[in-house]
């Protein structure tokens, strides 16, 4: 738990819809993810499909963006939950049971009363939280009064982790 | 400390940390790990509270969170329950319900009258004369309640938590901690929560002793607490079933919200009294209390005891005392001891007396106890000739238990009384329901741990979808632990059925006779259960007086179930941590540093006006006459903006939306007005059309999401092709108002501004201050204005520009409150503010936005067919009478006709431009459709003229959109 951490990352995001948003993607060089409510990831790049032709893209810096008429920029606050104990601090937070988000699951769900998605990163195994850009100050706030509250009353539950 | 023992093998104590605390006006010292209650026992302050209706003396009687006549107060916390609140240094305690202090409490004179306090005689006493109620309901307010509430309390909250697992079990006694490793050995995720802070359950306390059962104990404890597939919560109490098991624990840090996939109830038992006369008197316990008292917190209960018993139990309970230094006098068995097995056996060689077939007739004393009166018993009274008295300051009850099945009756089990052990016991429990242990009739440690073990396994296997049949009765004991009439008769009463509401046996057979012979009448009647212990000593006797009443088995008597939550748990707890979205427009930070007082607008921060505080009124006239002269600029970032793309676009809004958008020219706008099927008015906006198959349509702030999710339903319901994007977030928006908006917009635009090409209500897309915006006429403040919708990432750009550029015409920002002023002047009505949950454009005075002739559908127009002829209220325009300075009228101020209410003012505001208040009210009809004045009365009661008018207020012609035609011309 003391390795937990929140901390806000950049990611240029955006939204694709519409018949041609699956091209638009490839075009980009980025992935086309097959499921609805499942995600990809690549280097640089995590789309995720959020229904039957929409898709978001969380690109970082020097990623190309996909392009196409009707694709929009987000602004998405995104954020990094890194460290073993951040399926406790979201318990605090979200009413989603997240033995269940395995590495690589893609989650869209109401976090501390605010529609994020989310995603278990695979490699790093840390959480990622995005949200509307109007939330970021709010968001920040709430997860750093959970840490706080966790950081100062660690009570042992057991044998289980 | 005097009535501290010696350190006992598992005691709660921390005896490294001794705490000074106070009780009532008294420093007492107790250790950690101390009960408030324990801690004064051991100080021996017997005298603990007051009973609520009579304020008899009570003391300690379980330990075990159930005693609630030992309630304190703190501060400005009432009702702690003292025998399970851990002692912490420096409290400040009193007793809850006493008049002056505990010892000498002003109100046990009510005990002196009881004889005119039968139950429910209030009922009976007080409703005549009717005039006199008042002051009796009064002085019965006072009396009733318990501790005092501190309405200057301080805001406290416990965070709650989602926890998930596959197996709860509650309760981590021996059965339970046997359920929980044989489900966990099978791979199961298991929690186990006990509300005690040690796992244990009665092992640790009435088996403490018990050398048979120390291994045990051991071996399960670690087990427990070392397996990989069990999380162990201890202080945590189940307070709840609800559906698809979910329990809601409750813990010292708040509630965990706990999703089970299955629960296994190891709930236990509780100890349940007998009823003689004075059976409240301090000094007269449970058994396992004392049991408790000593094993947890080394406390001797008393010096000389007996042990009323009708089970093996009592008999423990016995050799426990005699092992903590208590002289126990006799023990007093309603059977016969030769049937109580090796704990009777083992008594026998420590020459205590025996009386088998004998009852306790009555306690002595008056403030705690001095002796009790025995006689032999023939199961149903006592037979006085042969009763003897005997001098002891402690009686241990040990006759009976009753289920702790508060949550199996709340998940729908059906429990039936069971013959052979004299306890109501689980028959037939729901899917995914599992109960072992005591609860279950296994009463000895070989039957515990044996239906813990089968109930995990059932539950393991229901979980892996292979169910076993259900064996509930397979481990049960074949003898009884409880009398069947722990109860004895007196004619001067006082013996108490009920702990919490002084409810005596005469009471409840009284209540009987009366006509309230059905268990859930009984107990609204005469309260029975419905004190703080909420029945948990009081029902199984109650049921058995009802039964025994009205000649029925106590199955046909039946039983109440508690409701979620059956325990009383703390509001703080409740609340849990505060979840408040807040969110922020682009522009948050400028508006504050320059002076903007925020307000909420939604979930949304917006700018009330800027300035001090103490001006606000002419900060907003400022602003007001800002946009009229010279340029006024505001963040409308919070509107809802909502991209519509594909084929059926214009028929998605066709149908949502009254007026019809499927032919707004390109470039143009169109004001959209939403009503639901019911013809009331839900939102409004505008929707421009950027191409063919492309809209853009705004929405109010506050029902933004809504707007997005109505037409995302449409789009399936309709199975129309369209798109929708939600750019609420993304992008923000500005309107620019005033007369000079055009001359600051030309030189900064590549868009032309030009009337023939960019006239009044029309759309642009292009290039401001070097960003992509997107540019829309409107005229919601009455004034030629530019709304601005840009990435929010170049809001601040464009914002600074305009403001730096337009000084030389006097820019000022301005708030929500000038725009309000200023579309009031106008007559622009605000969703939400001048309509309610039933208002219809028709009285909203918008029959220009409802096609009924020209549309063939759209959204609720079946109702507003009906209602257009129907139309009860209209919203009307008024001003204060000229030179008017008496009391203002306020929104939401009733308009009063021949004294009834005929509407209520929805806006009013004073209007800089007219040199007087005006405002909107929704008038009923006739009223609204007369010339006559409208009457408001204020908040003095005073009635105030209003003048009806006419509205817009200002500029009806609509002039100020082209103000400055000739000059850009």
């Amino acid at each position: 738990m003391s390795t937990l951490q929140f901390k806000e990352t950049e990611r240029a995001s955006y939204l694709l819809t519409g018949p041609s948003s699956s091209t638009a993607l490839a075009a980009a060089g980025l992935p086309v993810p097959e499921q609805v409510l499942t995600a990809e990831a690549c280097p640089g790049a995590l789309v995720a499909r959020t229904g039957r032709d929409e898709y978001m893209a969380m690109l970082r810096a020097g990623q190309p963006a996909p392009q196409g008429d009707w694709c929009f920029r987000r602004y998405d606050c995104v954020f990094e939950l890194a460290g073993s104990g951040w399926v406790e601090l979201m318990t605090h937070l979200c009413q989603y049971d997240f033995r269940q988000l395995q590495p690589g699951g893609w989650l869209m769900t109401s976090v501390a009363g605010v529609n994020c998605w989310l995603y278990h990163e695979i490699d790093s195994g840390n959480l990622m939280i995005g949200a509307d850009p109007g939330y970021r100050h709010y968001l920040i706030e709430t997860f750093s009064a959970v840490l706080d509250d966790l950081s100062a009353t660690r009570n042992p539950t057991g044998g289980a982790s | 400390m005097t009535s501290r023992l010696d350190p006992q093998p598992l005691e709660w104590l921390d005896r490294s940390q001794t705490l000074s605390f106070e009780f009532e006006g008294k420093r007492y010292t107790g250790f950690a790990g101390d009960s408030i209650s324990s801690a004064l026992l051991a100080c021996d302050q017997t005298l603990l509270g007051r009973s609520f209706k009579y304020h008899r003396p009570r003391g300690a009687v379980t330990l075990a969170n159930h005693d609630v006549n030992a309630l304190f107060q703190s501060g400005e916390e009432p009702n702690i329950r003292g025998d399970v609140t851990p002692l912490a240094a420096g409290m400040s305690l009193t007793a809850c319900n006493v008049n002056g202090s505990l010892a000498k409490d002003k109100d046990q004179i009510i005990g002196k009258i009881s004889r005119f306090l039968p139950v429910g005689f209030y009922y009976k006493a007080f409703h005549k004369p009717k005039k006199l109620f008042p002051m009796w309901e009064k002085i019965i307010r006072e009396k009733a309640g318990l501790g005092t509430i501190d309405t200057r309390w301080d805001v406290r909250r416990k965070a709650k938590t989602y926890g998930f697992c596959d197996l709860l079990v509650i309760g981590a006694g021996a059965s339970g901690m046997q359920a929980a490793l044989s489900a966990a050995e099978q791979g199961l995720d298991v929690v186990i929560a006990d509300e005690n802070p040690h796992i244990g359950g009665s092992l640790d306390y009435q088996l403490v002793n018990d050398t048979r059962a120390a291994s045990v104990r051991t071996g399960l404890k670690q087990k427990v607490q070392n397996h990989a597939n069990i999380r162990v919560l201890p202080g945590h109490l189940a307070c709840g079933w609800y559906t698809d098991h979910y329990v809601p624990l409750l813990g010292p840090d708040g509630i965990i919200k706990m999703r089970a996939r299955a629960v296994i109830s190891a709930t236990g038992v509780m100890e349940q009294p007998a009823v003689f006369r004075n059976n409240d008197l301090p000094g007269v316990m449970m058994a396992s209390g004392a049991q408790r008292l000593v094993a947890r917190y080394a406390v001797k209960p008393g010096q000389r005891a007996v042990v009323l018993t009708a089970n093996s139990e009592g008999y423990r309970a016995a050799l426990d005392m005699l092992k903590a230094g208590i002289d126990v006098t006799a023990v007093i068995d309603m059977g016969k001891a030769g049937n109580r097995g090796a704990w009777a056996d083992e008594l026998k060689t420590k020459n205590v007396s025996v009386l088998e077939g004998h009852m306790v007739y009555e306690a002595k004393g008056k403030q705690a106890l001095t002796g009790v009166v025995v006689a032999p018993f023939d199961g149903s009274k006592c037979d006085l000739s042969k009763a003897r008295e005997i001098d002891v300051d402690l009686l241990l009850m040990s006759v009976g238990w009753a289920p702790a099945a508060q949550l199996l009756y709340q998940a729908g089990s059906r429990l039936g009384y069971d013959a052979t052990l004299e306890q109501i016991l689980p028959q037939e429990l729901p899917s995914g329901i599992f109960a072992c242990g005591r609860l279950n009739g296994a009463f000895t440690l070989e039957q515990r741990l044996a239906d813990g073990a089968r109930a995990g396994a059932e539950a393991a296997a229901f979980i892996k979808g292979e169910p076993l049949p259900a064996a509930l009765a397979a481990c049960r004991d074949s003898e009884a632990h409880s009398n069947p009439w722990p109860i004895v008769d007196h004619p001067k009463g006082k013996n108490f059925v009920d702990y919490d509401e002084d409810l005596q046996l005469k009471d409840l057979v009284n209540a009987a006779k009366e006509g309230f012979d059905n268990i859930e009448l009984m107990k609204r009647f005469s309260t029975v259960g419905m004190g703080p212990s909420q029945g948990k000593h009081a029902n199984m006797n109650g049921i058995r007086v009802l039964a025994a009443v009205t000649g029925r088995t106590i199955d046909q008597t039946g039983s109440t179930t508690a409701r979620p939550m059956f325990h009383p748990v703390p509001v703080q707890a409740l609340a849990g941590r505060r979840f408040r979205p807040e969110r922020l427009t682009a522009l948050h930070q400028w508006h504050l540093d320059n002076g903007a007082q925020m307000m909420e607008a939604g979930v949304w921060m917006r700018p009330e006006f800027y300035g001090r505080p103490e001006e606000r009124a002419q900060a907003i006239l400022r602003e007001v006459q800002a946009v009229r002269t010279g340029l006024g600029l505001i963040d409308v970032s919070t509107l809802g903006k909502i991209e519509v793309m594909g084929p059926d676009a214009g028929k998605l809004l066709d149908g949502a939306y009254t007026m019809r958008m499927s032919n707004i020219k390109q470039d143009m706008t169109r004001y959209a007005l939403m009503v639901d099927e019911s013809g009331v008015i839900v939102d409004d906006g505008i929707a421009a059309r950027v191409a063919e198959d492309r809209f853009y349509v705004s929405a109010t702030t506050s029902h933004a999401d809504a707007t997005f999710r109505t037409l995302s339903r449409h789009i399936v319901e309709w199975g129309l092709d369209v798109r929708l994007v939600n750019r609420t977030g993304t992008l923000a928006a500005m309107n620019l108002a005033g007369p000079h908006a055009r001359k600051l917009l030309k030189p900064l635009t590549d868009i032309d501004l030009s009337e023939e090409n960019f006239p009044y209500l029309g759309f642009k897309e292009g290039n401001l201050c070097g960003v992509p915006v997107r540019l829309i006429r409107v005229g919601f403040v009455g004034e030629l204005g530019y709304e601005i919708h840009l990435p929010v990432e170049s809001a601040q750009q464009v914002w600074n520009t305009l403001m730096e550029k337009g000084a030389e015409y006097g820019i000022r920002p301005f708030g929500v409150e000038a725009q309000r002023v200023l579309r009031l002047e106008k007559g622009h009505i605000i969703v939400g503010q001048d309509t309610d949950g039933l208002t219809n454009p028709f009285e909203a005075n918008m029959p220009w936005a409802v096609p009924l002739k020209s549309k063939p559908w759209f959204t609720g127009k079946p109702s507003l067919a009906l209602l257009k002829e129907r139309c009860q209220r209209s919203l009307r325009g008024f001003m204060l009478p000229q030179g008017y300075s008496g009391e203002l009228p306020k929104e939401c101020h009733l308009l009063i006709d021949s004294g009834d209410i005929a509407g209520r003012i929805t806006s009013i505001a004073y209007s800089p431009s007219l040199g007087r208040y005006i405002g909107l009210a929704m008038v009923d009809q006739p009223l609204a459709g007369s010339d006559r004045l409208f009457q408001v009365r204020v908040e003095s009661g005073a009635l105030v003229p209003l003048e009806p008018c006419a509205t817009p207020f200002y500029d009806a012609e609509g002039m100020r959109q082209t103000v400055d035609l000739t000059e850009v011309a």
